[in-house]
Parts: C-alpha cells; sequence; structure tokens
C-alpha cells in the first residue's frame, strides 16, 4: 500500500517538467515499485525549465557533474526549513542541540552543505562561527583560537589537512559528514582531538542520518525519508539486513522533488531496536555501487569517466592502472600508461572533468601523474 | 536625540566598555560622547564589549585587526534578521525584485559580505546564487554557463571582482553571451570606467553600495551620485580631525541603531564623507551619505580588504628593526589583481644578507597583519612585495612614516 504522503508527493512531482515525463506511463493507480527511478544523469542535464514555476525565493546550490558542468540544486524555504529541522533532529541525537559554539570549517558557498550546517545549528539553538575550507591555514588557526569552539563541524580529509591548526582543548564533539570517515581515520582523528566523533550520511540529493552513541550505523527519521534497498543485479527490493543499492525519497515538496532516487551507495537498513534505546530505523554504508576513485574532500571520480579520457585520447583501448597516493595536503593520481604520449591532453581533460577535479587541481589538491610502466 | 538613539545609549551603558570610555559623564549632547574603536570587537575583551549574555549569539563573523587579532562580530538571532533585512531594503531602492535571479561573487564565512548579501536576497524573495570569490580564469570561464543556463541577470560582486569577471569575459569574446541589467557592488571604490565597462560587456547599470562587517550603510540610486541611506537603521556624523562636527565633509562616523549584541556607538568608518540631506531627484527621501575617500589611515586593494596603517605598525614592530619610512605602491598586476610593493626604510645598519632576510621576515609579518589581508594573498588576488633599504639619512623620529601611492588603472 503506498504511504498518502508519497502519493501526494509523486502526485506534486508530476507539475514538474522531469517528472511528468519521467511518470507519463505510471497510471493513476500504482504500487511504490511501479513508480521509475529517478537517474543521476537526469539531474545532471536537466536545467531550470524543468522545474515548478514558482514565487518563491530560491536558493541553488551545485554539485559536480561531468563535462564540466555542474548539477544545480533549487532549493524553496521549504526546503530551507527541512533541512534545518532535520539538522535540528541530527544534532539531538549528537547531544549537542542547543548552547554550542560550532565552528563548521567546510565550503561556504557554491555546494550547500556549509549553508545547511550554518542554518540548521542555529535552528538547534548554537552559535556558529563559518570557516571556509578555501582560508590558509593561519587563518583557520587564528579563528579556531579565538573563537574557542565547543563543536567542530568538517570533513574528515580536512580535519586530516588543517589538524594541526583544528586542535582546541574546548572542542568535546567532532561532527563529520560529506565523505566518508574510515575505522582508521576515526581512530586517528579521536586520539588527536580527544572528541567524540559523530559521522553524518548524506548525499547532495538529501540528508540522510546520523550516528548516535553506539556509532553502530546511521540512524533516520522515517517521516523525513523514505528508504529502500535493491538488489544489486535484479533491481529487485530487498529485506532488512540485506546489502543492495539505497534507493532515497525525500518526504519534502521541494521545487526538485527526489522520488526513488538512486544513490549508487551501497547499504543496508535496519528496523531493530538500537541499543542506545532509539526507535529510529539505521542504514549502513559499504562503499559505491559503480567503481569509483575517492580524490579529495568527499570528491570521487567515476573509473568509467577515466576510462573514456584514456580512449578517446589516445584513440584506442590501452591498457592501463590507476593508483591513489594520499598525502596529508593532496593526493596525487597516477595512470600508468604502456602508451603515454598524448599525457599532457589526458591530464587536462581530468583536470577539466568536472567542478571538483577542476578546483582540487586549481589549489593544487590533486595531481595528475601519467607514465609508463617501471 | 532622536528616542533610538536614546535607547542604543541606554544599551551601551550595560556595556563594560563604553562604561570606561564615557566614564560616569552623562553627556549633554550625543555629540560629546567619545568615540569608540576597535577595542569594541577585540575577542579576548568580547566579555566587556556584549550586552546580552554570550548564549544569545548566534553567528559570529569576523572583520581584518592587528595581527593574531582580528575583530570579532557577534550577531543575536534578531539582530542579524535586522541587518540582512535592511540590506534587502536598500537591494530593493536599487530595484532588485523578487522576480531576479542573482549570483553572489563575495567572500564568505568568516566574512560577512556573502551571507549577508544571500540572506538579504533570499528574503526579498530572488533566487539567489551563492558562488563565492572567484578569481581563476578556468573557475570564472565555468560560471558563464552557470550564468547562461540559469539566466542569471543580476550580479553582487566586489568592483575588482567585476573587474576579473569583465576582463575573462572579453578575453573569450563571442563564445559566452552574459546579459546582466544590474551589478551591484560593495567592499572597494568603483570608477566610472569600470562602470562603463561593465555597461558595454554585460548591457549593466551598476550600483554602488557602502557597507564595512560592522553594519550596512546604503546604496546608490540611478542618480549614482551618493549612498542612500535610512537614518532609522545608522545614524551618520562627519567629524573633522579635532571630532568636531563638519557638515561640509570630514570622518564618517556611524551609530547602528539596531546593533544589540555589541552596541555600535559613534564608531568611525575609516573613511571621509558627507552627508547630503537635499531632497534627490530620484524620489528617495533617505538622505545620502557622500563618500569622499579613506581616510589617511587606510588604503584598500583587491578582494574587499581595507589594510590600516595600526595593521602595518604592528608588522614593523614585530620585525625588530625600526622602520622609519614606509611608502607604499599599489600597481594593477592583472585586471582585479593587485600588487602590493612595500618600500621600506630602516635606520638599522643592516648587511646585504641580513637585509634579505628581514626583508623576508617583515614580509611574512605584513601578510599576517590582517586575516582578510591573508586571505587574499592565499587567493591569489593580492601579491605583496617587500623591498627593504638602510636609510642613511638623518636620524629621524622613530614614529614610522607611511605615504601610499595608488598607481592603478581602476583606482578602487
Amino acid at each position: 500500500m503506498l504511504d498518502k504522503n508519497l502519493k501526494v508527493l509523486i502526485e506534486y512531482s508530476k507539475t514538474t517538467k522531469l517528472y511528468k515525463e519521467l511518470y507519463k506511463n505510471l497510471g493513476d493507480e500504482y504500487q511504490l515499485t511501479d513508480v521509475p527511478f529517478l537517474e543521476p544523469a537526469y539531474l545532471r542535464e536537466i536545467g531550470p525549465e524543468y522545474f515548478l514555476n514558482t514565487d518563491e525565493a530560491l536558493c541553488v546550490y551545485f554539485t559536480s557533474g561531468t563535462t564540466s558542468k555542474p548539477k544545480a540544486f533549487y532549493h524553496s524555504p521549504k526546503d530551507i526549513t527541512y533541512a534545518k529541522d532535520y539538522i535540528k533532529w541530527i544534532q539531538e541525537i549528537e547531544g549537542i542541540a542547543g548552547g554550542e559554539k560550532m565552528a563548521i570549517f567546510m565550503d561556504q558557498s557554491f555546494w550547500g552543505i556549509g549553508y545547511f550546517t550554518i542554518v540548521g545549528s542555529v535552528h538547534a539553538g548554537n552559535a556558529v562561527i563559518p570557516i571556509d575550507s578555501g582560508l590558509s591555514k593561519e587563518v583557520v588557526a587564528d579563528l579556531i583560537r579565538i573563537s574557542k569552539p565547543t563543536v567542530l563541524s568538517s570533513l574528515p580529509s580536512l580535519l586530516e589537512e588543517y589538524k594541526e591548526v583544528l586542535r582546541c582543548p574546548t572542542i568535546r564533539v567532532i561532527e563529520t559528514t560529506g565523505e566518508p570517515l574510515v575505522p582508521e581515520m576515526r581512530k586517528e582523528l579521536q586520539e588527536y582531538f580527544n572528541a567524540d566523533i559523530y559521522d553524518a550520511y548524506g548525499l547532495t540529493e538529501g540528508i540522510i542520518g546520523v550516528e548516535c552513541s553506539q556509532h553502530d550505523g546511521y540512524h533516520f527519521d522515517p517521516q523525513r525519508n523514505l528508504l529502500e534497498t535493491l538488489d544489486l543485479d535484479t533491481d529487485e527490493g530487498l529485506q532488512d539486513e540485506q546489502w543492495g543499492e539505497l534507493i532515497l525519497t525525500v518526504l519534502n515538496q521541494s521545487p526538485l522533488p527526489i522520488i526513488r532516487y538512486r544513490s549508487g551507495d551501497v547499504c543496508k537498513i535496519s528496523h531493530g531496536k538500537c541499543p542506545c534505546g532509539r526507535n529510529f530505523p539505521r542504514v549502513w554504508v559499504k562503499g559505491r555501487k559503480e567503481q569509483t576513485i575517492l580524490l579529495y574532500e568527499g570528491s570521487y571520480v567515476p573509473v568509467k569517466d577515466l576510462e573514456k579520457i584514456i580512449f578517446d585520447t589516445c584513440g584506442k583501448s590501452v591498457p592501463y592502472e590507476f593508483n591513489i597516493i594520499r598525502n596529508p595536503n593532496f593526493v596525487i593520481l597516477e595512470i600508468i600508461l604502456d602508451d603515454c604520449k598524448q599525457k599532457d591532453q589526458i591530464v587536462s581533460r581530468i583536470q577539466n572533468l568536472n567542478y571538483e577535479t577542476l578546483y582540487l587541481s586549481k589549489r593544487n589538491k590533486l595531481r595528475i601523474v601519467v607514465k609508463k610502466p617501471e | 536625540m532622536s528616542s533610538q538613539l536614546s535607547i542604543l545609549l541606554d544599551r551601551a551603558r550595560s556595556v563594560p566598555y563604553y562604561n570606561i570610555l564615557w566614564g560616569k559623564s552623562n553627556y549633554a549632547n550625543f555629540a560629546e560622547y567619545p568615540l569608540a574603536d576597535k577595542k569594541l570587537f577585540v575577542p579576548n575583551n568580547l566579555s566587556s564589549s556584549l550586552a546580552v549574555p554570550e548564549k544569545n549569539i548566534s553567528y559570529y563573523y569576523f572583520s581584518a585587526g592587528s595581527t593574531g587579532n582580528p575583530k570579532m562580530i557577534p550577531f543575536t538571532a534578531k539582530e542579524w534578521a535586522g541587518r540582512v533585512r535592511y540590506r534587502g531594503e536598500c537591494y530593493k531602492k536599487a530595484g532588485v525584485t523578487k522576480n531576479d535571479r542573482v549570483a553572489i561573487l563575495l567572500s564568505f564565512g568568516p566574512w560577512i559580505a556573502g551571507p549577508s548579501a544571500q540572506d538579504a536576497l533570499l528574503q526579498l524573495g530572488c533566487t539567489v546564487f551563492p558562488i563565492g570569490q572567484l578569481s581563476e580564469d578556468e573557475e570564472i570561464v565555468g560560471l558563464f554557463s552557470i550564468f547562461e543556463r540559469h539566466k542569471i541577470n543580476i550580479l553582487v560582486t566586489a568592483p575588482s571582482l567585476a573587474q576579473r569577471f569583465a576582463y575573462v569575459y572579453a578575453k573569450r569574446k563571442g563564445k559566452h553571451t552574459v546579459k546582466l541589467d544590474k551589478i551591484i557592488t560593495s567592499g572597494e571604490f568603483i570608477t566610472d570606467t569600470l562602470k562603463k565597462q561593465l555597461q558595454q560587456l554585460f548591457g549593466a547599470e551598476t550600483f554602488s553600495s557602502y557597507a564595512s562587517s560592522e553594519s550596512f550603510i546604503g546604496i546608490e540610486c540611478r542618480q549614482h551620485n551618493g549612498f542612500h541611506y535610512n537614518p532609522d537603521e545608522v545614524f551618520i556624523e562627519t567629524l573633522d580631525d579635532k571630532n568636531r562636527p563638519k557638515d561640509e565633509g570630514g570622518n564618517i562616523i556611524i551609530s547602528v541603531l539596531g546593533s544589540s549584541a555589541i552596541p555600535i556607538v559613534r564608531y568611525p568608518m575609516g573613511d571621509l564623507g558627507a552627508v547630503d540631506i537635499t531632497p534627490c531627484s530620484c524620489g528617495n527621501s533617505w538622505p545620502k551619505i557622500l563618500w569622499k575617500g579613506r581616510t589617511h589611515e587606510a588604503f584598500s586593494v583587491a578582494g574587499q580588504v581595507s589594510i590600516r596603517s595600526y595593521q602595518l605598525k604592528d608588522a614593523f614592530a614585530r620585525s625588530g628593526i625600526l622602520v622609519t619610512r614606509c611608502e607604499i605602491e599599489l600597481l594593477e598586476r592583472e585586471a582585479g589583481k593587485d600588487l602590493v610593493v612595500f618600500n621600506l626604510y630602516t635606520i638599522n645598519q643592516l648587511n646585504s644578507v641580513e637585509l634579505e632576510e628581514k626583508e623576508k621576515a617583515l614580509e611574512n609579518l605584513l601578510k599576517h597583519s590582517s586575516m582578510d589581508f591573508n586571505d587574499v594573498i592565499h587567493q591569489n588576488i593580492v601579491k605583496l612585495k617587500v623591498i627593504l633599504r638602510s636609510d642613511l639619512g638623518p636620524r629621524v623620529s622613530p614614529k614610522t612614516k607611511i605615504k601610499v601611492c595608488d598607481k592603478r588603472e581602476h583606482v578602487r
């Protein structure tokens, strides 16, 4: 039986050009499994003409997209209120909703995560110190030293890169988001900062959930998000505790509704009770369905995009190997190619692949080396 | 004295900073109250400047200051809402409507310009694209497609960034079509030449606005002859060097009537100007502030950064040598990017190796003389060069003389 709110959302979404086309064969009576998926490629290609004509104020943020075309996300006041409420809910689970001084160290423009964390934290009763990730270490050091935050909200890779200037005895909680926090890094950061770390999970398309003090999966609010998992081979719906691709539906009437969005993340869901005592279900993330390479600050590059560049540039299939060499302040993407005559062209095309690769290359965070096998 | 000023004074009286500054005197006239200074915003003294409990603060933004001691500007949620409402009201006076699609190319947190413009425009009902402070060619080229694709018709930015945007656009002539109705600038002075260039390239009328981290002040109307400001929001005085009222123009002093976390009473902006109360032909009843330049204590560089002489003197004092003369050349390295050359003279007898070492040390100290200066150097918007010479002339006063020579085509 389709949830009533979901049905309302689906009907509302049909007023957009995107969903009108996507749902043209849906009819009036349908089950959740009949509703077509929203593929990431649609979002990459659509322009503002695919959204509702609305008189509302809209705030537009971007994420990367291939061929240098960033995906745009239009956020209405309703979306901002939704994000504020959800972040407040997340901070309640983290035990930091109210009276905290939060240094929010991440991008403050272009990508929306910084803005939403700011408005959500203020809504939760905290004071915020917005610190852009493009600042020099000296400036970040001054800001932390002077403001003496009690909570630090950031990306794992930024914490790693800036850790010596971020350490401050007043910080008791670190909130991470934006990219996977691997256990080794969590342990290292926890010891270095002597603070509790709460990792939050989300996509640019929607906030998903947060760890509780058990640090075992991410609690999510089923009133706000509908999560499904699908078999990786057959797209059949899966039961609790089975690993499959996460499908996200954001239960909010946004100018760009997110309904059955294929996240590309391999996850499992459990409705079993958490030892923390909360009844909210949890989701665990294993990795990406598609083969990707994590570059830096939560930026991934799909392997197939790199393969296409090599194929297009060399004009034929050639043997290759990708290696990632991580340094505290940058990563090296090493491409081993037998035939690397056009290596400058390959480097340039990867740098210009999307906004994130361009941004990271310009700031010397991503270095690309093409070389012959030794 | 207006009731709003009385309320502001009452609020300020609860603050230790003003109690010390004003003593126990009860001044008969507002103009008799001593002027505030940057100590009002020194983070270490925050508790002596706050008029509200610290738990009531929602936002902390920052501004320049001296080395390691930036100005910290706290806001309560209500105060922030008031600030963005007024900024929005000013944008509305410049003809911005809810149908506009506005890109913001300004710096964001910890700086205040970007976030307050964003919230002001959202409150007006505009569609807002918070882009940030981009200055590299490839990043700007990427923006042109965004402007075209999303039909952006207004750009809110700083003159140096507008200049960079125009320069990169002109270089790629014919490859993109960016049409703008308006460009709203803040943070730096904009020349008529640049305004004309922006008009020719994008068809845009440029409206300059006047603001500082402490307060948004006002905006030009279509007459473009001064910044209209709402006297119910900001009370402005102009004073001579002895702090006496000087109607024909002098140091601009502001009192921000809605300031509550830190009450701002008689705070010098570091600018020269005059208040014009004659009716404007645009029909706006608000008075205007006519901006006449920076005081000798300050100069501006690309990226909306003001450098004040106390910041430089603080850096010199840390260098371990006596800098007797400082001649600053402001040059345009490329469109919208500056080169600041510090020609420094010391009476210390130094050999060539020591001079080189001290030059490097001074460059580092100057780079760190304020957070926002450090930021624009880090962003490659400004480059810094220090030339240190031994001054073999007659022994002079230990007080450093600072002279600024602005050689930029588009003086900001």
